[in-house]
């Protein structure tokens, strides 16, 4: 079947995309291809982390993990994945596929089970019941040999069939968009126009629509590679980073307008924004922000900790879903009710890492210093009301070490718990934080996994795992071997966000027509993005008038307040906004001077050339004839009144789907 | 208008401007003492022309007073006092014969003959995420498809798509919850698409933004409205995009309800409505919703947040809410009778799930899905049923179990929609029925 695939799928990319591929690329592609093929017909492995049925993993979840989780494993049975349910327990095999009656777990959970489980009165109803009969009688168990799976995503990541390094991640993902196109029986769209290209590339780059000087460079340059080139320069250039780094500022600590004067003032946003700028190692950076230490005036990094004032549990959600691309707010009270591999002590674990820490002034700006002491408190499990105690743990079966002293509430703190710094907060020499970083973050897959997903999230429109923040068992990605494959090679690269970033806009999937056929999660074609409220403001001020941002940013951001949203629904307070939010209107007031000179100055003689002009300042294209007709009957009409016209007929641009939306 | 006349508007607008401002049921009784111009150009707005008559002959409609975090059963319409279960709420008797609710609702226990309670609901999820879309929706989820959420096929089956007055308003004030919070962020009307989406409100009373500004005409916005319009249905028709088209929606709506604003303002509603009913939001809520079918919004949701989810102090909790239900519940049906409305409207009060008998160490309840209790009231309900039975503890449904597939069957008839019927959905769907698997609607508390 694999190779099938790949006989057939390079007919898929269409004739515009074979001729934009260099031919020394085409070469690669091939060897890859042939590569790819030879590993892959190394022995199956099990796409999905886990295989039970929904309705069994439920009733297991609702009435079993509970005990028979890995941590616990009442009996030494663990109810979490099928391996673990093949391996049984201390009192042998759980289950006898294809035979209820003599399954161990199916006897227990009867009325007269001896014991009974669930232990107490609890009895499995009716419809539970059926639900495991039927799935005993027809379960095939996974073999043995099969590799043992966690249920976190990243277990699904083998190395063994890894194109080698070198290979153009572009090529990768056109193969397996491609062949995912095949699959879904869905037929792969063609590319964007040169001109459709450039507006979306400077939106998805620069957060903003390019000039009418900008459109025009790009489509008078008869160089055949021009997109390519394009893509560089514009991903290399500081409006990029800029703009990243604002998207990252939201989407690692939300929105909060309140905040951002601070956050500028005191680093924050220049750290990102060099970050993206020198295209440092994500790792890095992750490493840098989370343990949040510093011994000069570069603090920037300690903002994103130090915002979050002594939060620890805000602190450990917002680690879990910027870093790791899982929400873990749902497991506070209680294991994941639909995730059972996001455990409570995981959210405890990471508050735990975090719980020490104390935001202080040092004479070099802010810090985040940390005790040796304390932070050992037990948490509740909401459902059993049973105590649980702290472990440091975080997503992964690893538990860091830490001595515990015999009475953590009467320890007392002591100097000689601490590393000298001058000048510095106090540092422990156990630290928590530290300890998180080296061995829970470092080369932890999902912060490949989840940044890889992010970025495809970003261009594409939607992740690989939607939405990008609920990497977990319950959301699989619709490519799986694609995020693999991607994540793998993101690690290798050193975490390359702007290798990335360039492969991903070459791909065809970026570059497709956005004309919505096909479901979304196949990528067959590009897919319609709304623009965040920054790149609203910066596309709206360089029509407008730049004063916009300063006026009405703070507006702007807190009706559209959303950034790659599991699903874009426009609210009644969004368009109630734009359609009679006074200052807004006051912006397409020639009266007021706020209107920019490319349509201040449109040509009143000729009202066919200053629609032409009108459209393609907004939209980056020239009108249809329907849409010249009638523009130019509004002119024409209210010759009168011209301004008024303009105005209107420029509101209804900057308000329209069109550009509400990258496409 | 003359001075009095203009009272009578206060109380009984229809719709936003003044000459939209008359009595409707005057109106309708050809004897309202306006002039011929403010005549026609009511007509002209209900543009359906068969609308006026229709509301005349009792367009049903619905309010959901939806108990978001799921209140105990044992504590409202299932008490059992004297078992282990109980709690330190007594019962008391109520109209009916023989039927006892908690003393936490001596209103309600008095009109409970206009009401059908349904003691015997049975249903799976046992998370608020799953269980509000399931009970919302009428079904499990089956993604990739969307079911539209209850007021969404309502607005579609009973309401008039042309009408000026928003056919789904979802009343919530608080803009937190949990997982409601999540699920309010979803996708409501599914795939009958965003137009029949709920106008959301709430909380200030009124909606912002929602007059044009003085330096625009009417006239003006309409012109450039249409021509913002007339661009973006051709970009959403050649993108094929759902968001596209949620956009779209949204501005249409825009045009409907600045028509109406005042509809949305309570400090236009009676001083002395707004005392029996208040002084918390869902009472005030509860208020709107009825000022907005009686003034022809055919489908409204009252949320609140979701303040019943007691895992921690249950009596307590449910001690402050429960009285405030019962008022609520109680002045609802009430004025619904008094205005001839309560026949054609529909009233349903349910949360989630129930909660579980026993308490937990936080003498709190947590999520009981496997035997809880709802009610009915209005369009199409026999009064004075009490439907299903739990057994002696309220651990088990000893009779008569009811899920949500039944559930909305019993919904849509008593509404005179077709349980059954198929949805018209686009070729690549499989095949939808408002209601799966022909659930059958409780006979027992059907008209």
């Amino acid at each position: 079947m694999l190779n099938s695939f790949f006989l057939t799928s390079d007919a898929a990319f269409g004739p515009q995309h074979r001729t934009r591929l260099a031919s020394k690329t085409r070469e690669i592609l091939f060897c890859a291809v042939a590569f790819l093929s030879m590993q892959w017909s190394a022995p199956g492995r099990s796409l999905s982390a886990d295989d039970l049925p929904s309705d069994v993993k439920t009733v297991f979840a609702e009435n079993c993990v509970r005990c028979h989780k890995a941590e616990k494993k009442s009996g030494g049975l663990v109810l979490e994945a099928p391996e673990s349910i093949v391996a049984g327990g201390k009192s042998g095999a759980a289950i006898i596929p294809g035979a209820p009656g003599d399954s161990l777990l199916w006897k227990l959970v009867q009325p007269e089970g001896k014991p009974h489980m669930p232990p107490g009165k609890k009895q499995l109803d009716n419809s539970q019941l059926a639900t495991l009969k039927s799935w005993i009688e027809h379960w095939e168990p996974p073999k043995p040999e099969a590799k043992p799976t966690t249920s976190l995503q990243e277990s699904a990541r083998i190395t063994s069939w890894l194109p080698p390094p070198g290979v153009d991640p572009t090529l990768v993902i056109d193969l397996y968009i491609a062949h995912g196109c095949r699959e879904r029986g869905v037929e792969q769209g063609p590319l964007c126009s040169d001109a459709e290209f450039i507006r979306r590339l400077y939106l998805d780059v620069f957060g903003r629509i390019p000039s009418l000087r900008e459109r025009q460079a790009f489509l008078n340059e008869t160089n055949s590679n021009k997109r390519d080139l394009w893509i560089e320069r514009l991903s290399e250039s500081p409006e990029c980073a800029e703009h990243l780094a604002a998207l990252w500022d939201t989407m690692l600590l939300g929105r909060s307008e309140g905040k951002l004067e601070e956050r500028t003032a005191k680093g924050w946003h220049d750290y990102l924004k060099t970050a993206f700028q020198q295209n440092r190692p994500w790792n890095k950076v992750a490493e840098e922000v989370l343990l949040a230490r510093g011994d000069s005036k570069q603090r920037g990094h300690i903002w994103f900790l130090y915002e979050q004032s002594n939060k620890h549990q805000e602190i450990a959600e917002s680690i879990s879903r910027g870093f790791f691309g899982v929400d873990i707010a749902c497991a506070q009270c209680h294991d994941h009710p639909v995730s059972p591999e996001i455990k409570q002590a995981h959210y405890w674990g990471l508050v735990g890492f975090y719980r020490r820490g104390r935001n202080e002034g040092v004479p070099n700006g802010i810090a985040v210093a940390e005790s040796a002491i304390g932070g050992f408190e037990d948490y509740a499990n909401a459902l059993t009301g049973e105590t649980e105690t702290l472990e440091l743990t975080f997503l992964k079966a690893k538990t860091v070490e830490e001595q515990r002293p015999e009475d953590p509430a009467k320890q007392k703190d002591d100097d000689d718990f601490y590393v000298e710094v001058d000048k510095e907060a106090r540092r422990p020499k156990f630290s928590r934080r530290e300890k998180f970083v080296t061995e829970i973050l470092r080369d932890h897959p999902l912060l490949a996994r989840a940044m890889v997903n992010r970025w495809w999230g970003l261009m594409l429109g939607r992740g690989l795992v939607h939405p990008v923040d609920k990497m977990d068992s319950g959301h699989p990605p619709s490519h799986p071997e694609l995020l693999d494959w991607l994540a793998e090679d993101y690690r290798q690269s050193g975490y390359d966000n702007r290798r990335l970033l360039q492969a991903l806009l070459r791909s065809h999937a970026y570059q497709s027509v956005a004309s919505g056929a096909g479901p979304p999660d196949s990528f067959a074609n590009g897919l319609v993005k709304p623009l965040s409220a920054e790149a609203l403001l910066r596309s709206w001020s360089q029509i407008l008038n730049p004063k916009l941002n300063q006026d009405l940013g703070s507006t702007i951001r807190q009706h559209f307040p959303e950034i790659l949203a599991e699903e874009e629904q426009t609210t009644l307070k969004q368009t109630l906004m734009l359609s009679n939010h006074s200052r807004w209107n006051e912006f397409f007031r020639f009266e007021s001077d706020s209107v920019g000179e490319s349509v201040r100055n449109l040509e009143r003689e000729n009202p066919e050339q200053a629609c032409t002009q009108i459209f393609l300042v907004a939209f980056g294209r020239e009108p249809t004839e329907a849409e010249m007709k009638k523009v130019v009957s509004i002119l024409k009409s209210k010759e009168t009144e011209w301004q008024r016209s303009v105005q209107q007929i420029l509101w209804a641009l900057l308000t329209s789907a069109e550009f509400r939306f990258n496409h | 208008m003359t001075a009095s006349s203009q009272d009578d508007t206060q109380r009984n607008m229809t719709c936003g401007s003044p000459e939209h401002s008359v009595h409707r049921r005057l109106f309708l009784e050809g004897t309202v003492g306006v002039g011929a111009a403010s005549a026609a150009s009511f007509s002209g707005l209900f543009s359906v022309p068969a609308f006026a008559q229709q509301m005349n002959d009792k367009a049903k409609r619905c309010i959901l007073l939806w108990l978001c975090g799921a209140p105990s059963q044992f504590e409202t319409w299932d008490p059992k006092p004297g078992k282990r279960t109980s709690g330190p709420f007594g019962s008391i008797p109520s109209c009916l014969p023989g039927v006892h609710v908690s003393e936490l609702m001596p209103k309600c226990s008095t009109i409970l003959d206009k009401m059908s309670i349904i003691r015997s609901m049975s249903t799976k999820p046992s998370e608020h995420f799953q269980g509000i879309d399931t009970l919302t929706r009428g079904d499990a989820p089956r993604p990739p498809f969307q079911r539209p959420i209850l007021g969404s096929v309502l607005a579609q089956q009973l309401g008039q798509l042309d009408s000026p007055v928003p056919q789904f308003v979802l009343l919530d004030p608080c803009p937190e919850g949990n997982e409601f919070k999540s699920f309010k962020a979803g996708n409501w009307a599914g795939w009958l698409g965003a137009e029949y989406g709920p106008v959301r409100a709430g909380g200030e009373y009124s909606i912002p933004n929602i007059d044009l500004p003085e330096s625009l005409s009417e006239a003006d916005h309409s012109d450039r409205e249409a021509l913002r319009s007339f661009l973006s249905k051709k970009f959403a028709n050649d993108r094929k995009s759902a968001a596209a088209e949620s956009y779209n929606a949204a501005f249409e709506r825009v045009k409907g309800l600045m028509s109406c604003a005042p509809l949305f303002d309570m400090e236009k509603l009676p001083e002395e409505d707004r005392q029996r009913y208040g002084p918390g939001a869902f009472g005030l809520h509860t208020l709107q919703a009825r000022h907005l079918v009686e003034n022809g919004c055919p489908s409204v949701m009252v949320a609140n947040g979701m303040p019943w989810d007691c895992h921690v102090l249950n009596h307590e909790i449910h001690q402050m809410l429960v009285p405030e239900l019962d008022n609520v519940i109680f002045q609802l049906i009430g004025d619904l009778e008094d205005r001839g409305l309560l026949d054609s409207t529909l009233v349903i009060m349910m949360g989630e799930f129930g909660r579980t008998p026993f308490l937990n160490p936080a003498r709190g309840r947590d999520h009981y899905p496997t035997a809880w209790s709802m009610a009915l009231a209005g369009c199409g309900i026999k009064p004075g049923v009490v439907y299903g039975s739990t057994d002696n503890e309220g651990i088990e449904v000893s009779d008569e179990k009811v899920d949500q597939k039944r559930l909305f069957a019993t919904i849509f008839s008593a509404l005179g929609i077709d349980p059954h019927a198929e949805y018209e959905l686009p070729d690549n769907f499989p095949t939808f029925h408002h209601v799966e698997d022909d659930a059958e609607p409780i006979r027992e508390v059907l008209l």
